[in-house]
């Protein structure tokens, strides 16, 4: 009776103290790490949509709109409420910390089912500091995830319960916590059914069956299962037709959603779907973080989980999620899914269960390792101080383990540094910038954020299961923010909204990462201010505001159902639990069979007791070897490799210490050269994406490496190759520098007079429609040329034009072209055109036809070209002096010479050429726009050569479809053809400068 | 069981809002009179609001309570756009509207309006002027002006000197802009600045057909080949001359002309010279020919009215360009 009492006292005890931990530890730190979580200020975008429109689900700030009834609005409903008296981040942190005291009572009522209650406290303990918790909250910030987790433990033992006591009570608490569960998450409602609730039914069907005591084959024992299973038919009829019941009627709307307006996307790549031997960063994130204890007690969790027949339902489930939770390492999971859903899930959920379902073993095997069983058969065989070193030795390790996990996001940036982003909705509120769409780039997650703090609308969005736009469906894209990180499809994707930014209203950018400058730039957009918080904007000129647009229609009493449903799930399951406690409580489960044998075999007890002393310890040994005994210059290609990886991530200092040291070498020398040299698409706004190293020669003290490198930039991968000289100087490999002779011009100062322009207006100070005097005309442009040209199976519309006004222009270009089945196609000149001219100035185009396969003369019934201008204040500025010279190849391919000269102030960091190929007559057969990798500084030259294919040959022109062209919604005519003696001396090869200028905008 | 009933009944009674009737509108007409005005409303319901919504901006009223219901009190200094408006009373979250016609009454000095199209001309398409004349109120009310029609037109031959012109002498928002056409003719000449070791180009002055010098910012290109290459050198016009500097290399001969806009200039030859500056004249001779501004054809001067200053409305009837 005393072992009774003191075993109560300390698991509540323990529970007590897990709770004032979880308050301590988590409490105090989420408020730091939410901002660099995945999907915490998703969470409070939601919120933040509640707390404004509670019973309007239409949503239109993110992929202009969307239904959030695609997601259970339960936890976002909540932090809405709470915003009410907290600002958002502070109620989402409340709300989740709260979630997160619910969860640790879960996880002791639930191991309260298997064991004694203090394992119950172990477990609650461990729960507090659990690394698949931590890092789901800390690193993904699902909340919605613990929530449903939190409702469903404690719905188990009510669950148990009622199938051993048969009382209604037990059924009503147990359907009051699913049903939160149900409105907070679906996915682990789903799974839950799975996972969780069939273990415990049939545990309690076993435990029924055990109160017998009469002894049966193993076969008998199960079939007797079966049979009482049936016996019980009623009960559990009841309980699975209240579950569906309940999760049809609560979230209806979401299954509603779900069939009307199904998700049809390409799947994203997630890295819990890779082979974690292949990808090993996959691996450590979404297996071993989440896994570690799990994995070091893997052997006693095995050998309990699996000793009794109760535990046979937990046992498969566990091994299941076990095996589900490996990803793509085996092919065992995608079979078992099937394709669908295995491309859908991400699969690191599962063991994530998988580490739930093992916390009441681990604990069981923990609280005896300290004070139990296995304590005492160590003791009978070791000392006392060899446990306490064990237990210190591998505490302490966890614990540091669990500390690189709260500060994973400082290890391995998962999110860009936290952004201001008051100065960005300074700029959305003034000007009424928000009656257009934005989009941010390089911000990460915190979009999410800034959407939640503004009204303005972002063609983008952070919640991709509800993307309907073409656009980003069709492509394996999960956000246009963070494009680079998806390769082509990626680039591709953002490239069809930077270039057809008209069709989304789409006005300004917001971008973080100068990564994207030149596609910006080449797509015709141009840098208005840059922020107090150094985030630039740029801009789109000719596009018109968001029109009104109507939401997809949702019966009433659904938005209804919607906004009081869920929020109601969640009143009565705290009200019922209170009245529960009060009229219901019993003092003991005396119907649950608790385990309380604590015999662990000899092999058990020393590979659980010392592996999680090997491999915690071993991982902070491991990090310690790399931070300070990796041996970065052990061979000529290490060398070479980490040198490259230093510069990629612009470590500049550390870069330099792979050069041979010398004197004459110091640092300052190596960034003047770099200052003075480098610069341009690939030192400045290229990430590198591969790299090769072949080993010319190697002698015992030197080495010649030739380096090829793949450099992803926004305008497309572009390949470099190096040539190093090494050598070997005190154990390690170094860098010979290259020897560099700077081209010195002849003045010492440099002078070029600029024409700046200001559109000033005449505005009056009011916030109201300004009247029409006050508007700046739309200047004049000319249509030169325009010709649809066919080659191959390629179509697109070449021309030129000229802006024949006084003052610079941006000229926005579409083309529309009308099938015979009335169907008709609009298409955007990308790169190659330039959007902004001076006056006077001119620039050759062509707007690819995309996606019309078979296309020719007879289907087409029409074509317009319109050109919609504005006045704009820079981007008239296209670069230095251009000398070229054309060299023939073959009939069909030519080498363009092209030699640069900055004769401008300012350094020019993309030098490129708009070029087109013309005939005899003038008429442009294509436009093709060239860059040069580096930048090309003032008073200097800078010589290039392109290959260039020429299709005059093989290309046709189809004169028989007549282009109309518009300007500014006025038809104009085009005139006749223009010989081009320059081209003509040049094999038919014209070409303009289109160079990018990034210090001073306002140039472009 | 008893704690659930109370509970729901709880959430039952929080969930009811308090219905608020519409104010009966004791004095109802159709007109509200600016500046002063007062308008009686029967009600039950307190902290009642009102704004009046015209066609072009809120206008906040004030409300006075009374025994059985409030006021409606029009106190304002100014007249107001007249035309029809909603009447907005609000009580909580309940909106009720009313439509009503706004009105002014007292005089209402009365002045004549030019407005011109297009705003900005370019001489190379047409120096026609377009003049709408009408006559405001003080409140921009729009008023008949000659047989019951609210405007008359007119049109002009401008000057085609570049220069901001006004309407209404004292009125900036009533200019309209005289541009510059495109370049006629490109005289250029170079020389060679042996110090430098390079050659200074010069185009100008650039003149359109009217005799005005260009306009600042015209992109001039200056082509020069060297038998090898062929280069392309952008400079922009200021004051009517565009400049170029060309470094001179090894001692190369280079062939070049300055074109803006389809018209080109003669071409020149760049050589290198020891001498410290030779300057070669262009082979098209510059006509230092500046045409006389031209005064307007017909006088822009405005029928004369009651009124003196003329001021520019906010819904005019602009012709778009």
């Amino acid at each position: 009776m005393g072992r009774v009492v003191w075993s109560d006292s300390l698991g509540k005890n323990l529970l007590f103290i897990a709770i004032c931990l979880v308050l301590l530890t988590h409490g105090i730190v989420f408020y730091f790490t939410l901002p660099k979580t995945y999907d915490a200020f998703v969470h409070i975008f939601f919120a933040d949509h509640y707390s404004r429109y509670w019973f309007e689900p239409w949503e239109y700030r993110w992929y202009t709109g969307f239904q959030t009834i695609s997601y259970p609005p339960l936890v976002h409903q909540a932090a809405a409420l709470l915003s009410k008296l907290f600002p958002l981040k502070v109620a989402f942190c409340i709300y989740a910390v709260f979630i997160y005291e619910i969860l640790i009572i879960g996880v002791y009522r639930f191991t309260k089912i298997f064991f004694d209650k203090s394992t119950a406290g172990a477990a609650a303990i461990l729960a507090a500091v659990l690394s698949s918790l931590v890092e789901t909250m800390h690193v993904y910030g699902q909340v919605p995830t613990m929530t449903g987790l939190a409702f469903l433990l404690n719905a188990l033992p009510f669950l148990y319960l009622y199938i051993i006591k048969k009382k209604p009570i037990y059924l009503i608490m147990t359907l009051s916590f699913l049903s939160v569960t149900i409105s907070s998450h679906h996915v682990t409602a789903i799974f839950g059914q799975v996972f969780f609730i069939a273990p415990t039914i049939f545990m309690a069907l076993i435990d029924e069956q055990n109160q017998s005591r009469k002894k049966r084959s193993l076969f008998q024992f199960y079939w007797d299962t079966i049979k009482l299973a049936f016996s019980k038919y009623k009960h559990l009829i009841l309980l699975v037709g209240c579950t569906i019941s309940l999760a049809i009627v609560l979230i209806f709307p979401y299954w509603y959603w779900s069939k009307t307006d199904p998700i049809t996307q390409v799947s994203i790549p997630h890295g819990s779907r890779d082979s974690f031997l292949e990808n090993l960063s996959s691996g450590l994130v979404f297996f071993i973080i989440p896994l570690a204890l799990v994995l070091t007690l893997l052997p006693a969790i095995s050998y309990k989980i699996t000793s009794k027949k109760r535990y046979l339902g937990w046992a498969v489930s566990f091994f299941l999620c076990l095996l589900l939770g490996t990803g793509g390492t085996t092919p065992i999971p995608k079979m078992l899914l099937g394709d669908n859903a295995f491309n859908i899930l991400t699969l690191d959920r599962f063991s994530f269960w998988a580490s739930i379902i093992a916390i009441p073993f681990m604990a069981k095997f923990i609280l005896s390792f300290a004070a139990g069983s296995v304590k005492k058969f160590w003791l009978e065989r070791h000392t006392l101080s060899s446990h306490f070193i064990l237990t210190l030795f591998s505490g302490l390790s966890y614990f540091l383990f669990l500390i690189f996990i709260f500060h994973l996001g400082s290890f391995r940036p998962l999110q860009p540094k936290e952004i201001d982003i008051d100065p960005i909705l300074n700029f959305l509120n003034r000007d009424e910038h928000m009656r257009w769409r934005f989009l941010t780039l390089g911000f990460g997650d915190q979009m999410a954020w800034l959407s939640a703090n503004s009204q303005a609308a972002t063609v983008d969005g952070n919640y991709h299961s509800a993307r309907r736009l073409p656009e980003l469906t069709t492509r394996p894209v999960e956000r246009l923010e963070n494009a680079k990180f998806a390769g082509y499809d990626g680039l591709a994707s953002l490239k069809d909204f930077l270039s057809n930014a008209e069709k989304y209203n789409l006005k300004y950018v917001f971008s973080n990462d100068r990564y994207y400058d030149p596609l910006l730039y080449y797509n015709g957009w141009n840098r208005t201010i840059r922020l107090e918080n150094g985030i630039m904007v740029w801009e789109k000129g000719n596009i018109s505001t968001i029109k009104p647009l109507k939401p997809k229609p949702l019966p009433t009493f659904l938005k209804y159902t919607w906004g009081i449903f869920p929020m109601l799930s969640l009143v009565v399951a705290c009200s019922l639990f209170f009245f529960y406690l009060v009229k219901y409580k019993e003092q003991k489960y005396k119907d649950i069979k608790q385990d309380k044998s604590e015999d662990y075999p000899r092999f058990i007890i020393y590979t659980s007791a010392y592996l999680p002393f090997i491999l915690f310890s071993g991982f902070m040994v491991l990090q310690v070897y790399e931070l300070l005994f990796v041996k970065e210059q052990k061979d000529p290609k290490t060398t070479v490799l980490n040198y490259f990886n230093h510069l990629d991530f612009q470590r500049f200092d550390k870069a330099f210490n792979f050069f041979a040291h010398s004197p004459m070498y110091p640092l300052d020398q190596y960034l003047l050269e770099k200052s003075v040299n480098d610069g341009g698409l690939l030192p400045s706004y290229a990430k590198l994406d591969s790299i090769y190293i072949n080993e010319v020669s190697r002698k015992n003290d030197s080495a010649t490496l030739r380096v090829y490198t793949r450099w992803n930039t926004s305008l497309g991968f572009q390949e470099k190759m190096d040539t190093m000289n090494l050598i070997y100087q005190k154990r390690k490999w170094f860098i010979i520098p290259k020897s560099i002779i700077p081209e010195i011009p002849d003045e010492q100062m440099r002078s070029y007079t600029f024409t700046l322009f200001k559109k000033q207006g005449k505005r009056n100070i009011s916030s109201f429609p300004t009247i029409k005097d006050d508007r700046v005309k739309k200047p004049f442009v000319t249509f030169l040329q325009a010709n649809l040209i066919a080659n191959g199976s390629e179509h697109y519309v070449t021309g030129e034009m000229l802006n024949a006004d006084d003052i610079p222009v941006n000229i926005a270009l579409k083309l529309s072209i009308t099938l015979k089945n009335d169907s008709t196609y609009h298409y955007y000149p990308e790169t190659n055109f330039i959007y902004n001219l001076a006056p006077k100035g001119n620039s050759f185009f062509q707007i690819d036809i995309k996606g019309l396969q078979n296309l020719d003369s007879s289907k087409i019934k029409s074509i317009q070209l319109y050109a919609e201008t504005d006045v704009s204040e820079r981007g008239y500025i296209h670069g230095g002096t251009l000398g070229y010279s054309v060299e023939e190849l073959n009939p069909n391919s030519v080498t363009i010479q092209s030699e640069f000269y900055n004769e401008l102030a300012t350094e020019i960091n993309i030098p490129g050429i708009l070029v087109a190929e013309k005939d005899e007559k003038g008429m442009i057969w294509q436009t093709k726009l060239l860059t040069h990798s580096n930048a090309v500084r003032s008073g200097l030259h800078i010589n290039f050569q392109h290959k260039f294919e020429r299709i005059g040959q093989k290309a046709k022109r189809y004169s028989a479809v007549p282009i109309l062209i518009f300007v500014n919604g006025q038809s104009r005519i085009l005139p006749e053809f223009k010989v081009d003696q320059n081209s003509q001396k040049n094999k038919g090869i014209s070409a303009i400068p289109h160079s990018f200028i990034s210090q001073e905008i306002y140039l472009q | 069981m008893r704690l659930l009933g109370i509970l729901v009944w709880f959430l039952f009674f929080i969930s009811c809002n308090n219905s608020v009737e519409k104010p009966i509108w004791v004095n109802e007409c159709s007109n509200f009179v600016f500046p002063k005005d007062t308008f009686h409303f029967q009600s039950n319901s307190k902290d009642w609001s009102a704004i009046l919504y015209s066609f072009t901006q809120p206008v906040e009223l004030s409300i006075e309570p009374e025994r059985k219901g409030f006021r409606v009190i029009v106190d304002r200094n100014s007249g107001i756009v007249e035309g029809p408006a909603h009447l907005c009373l609000t009580s909580g979250k309940t909106n009720f509207f009313f439509t009503v016609n706004l009105l002014n009454t007292g005089d209402s000095l009365s002045q004549m309006v030019d407005y011109r199209s297009p705003k900005t001309v370019n001489p190379d398409s047409n120096i026609q002027h377009q003049s709408i004349i009408h006559k405001v109120d003080r409140f921009q009310n729009l008023e008949t002006v000659i047989d019951a029609n609210f405007f008359f037109e007119r049109e002009y031959i401008l000057s085609p000197v570049v220069k901001t012109y006004r309407a209404i002498e004292d009125k900036p928002l009533t200019a309209y802009y005289m541009q510059a056409g495109s370049c006629a003719k490109i005289p250029i000449s170079s020389s060679f600045d042996a110090d430098k070791g390079r050659f200074n180009i010069s185009a100008g002055i650039l003149k359109d057909k009217y005799g005005n010098n260009i306009a600042d910012g015209s992109l001039i290109r200056f082509i020069y080949a060297n038998g090898k290459n062929i280069y392309r050198q952008e400079s922009l016009v200021k004051n009517g001359f565009a400049y170029a500097q060309i470094p001179s290399k090894n001692q190369e001969i280079y062939k070049l002309y300055a074109e803006t806009n389809n018209v080109k200039s003669g071409v020149i030859e760049l050589k290198y010279s020891t001498k410290e500056t030779v300057k070669i004249k262009n082979i098209i001779e510059v006509k230092e020919e500046r045409k006389k501004p031209e005064k307007p054809l017909i006088k822009t001067e405005l029928p004369k009215t009651t009124s003196t200053p003329a001021k520019v409305l906010s819904k005019t009837m602009e012709i778009d360009e």
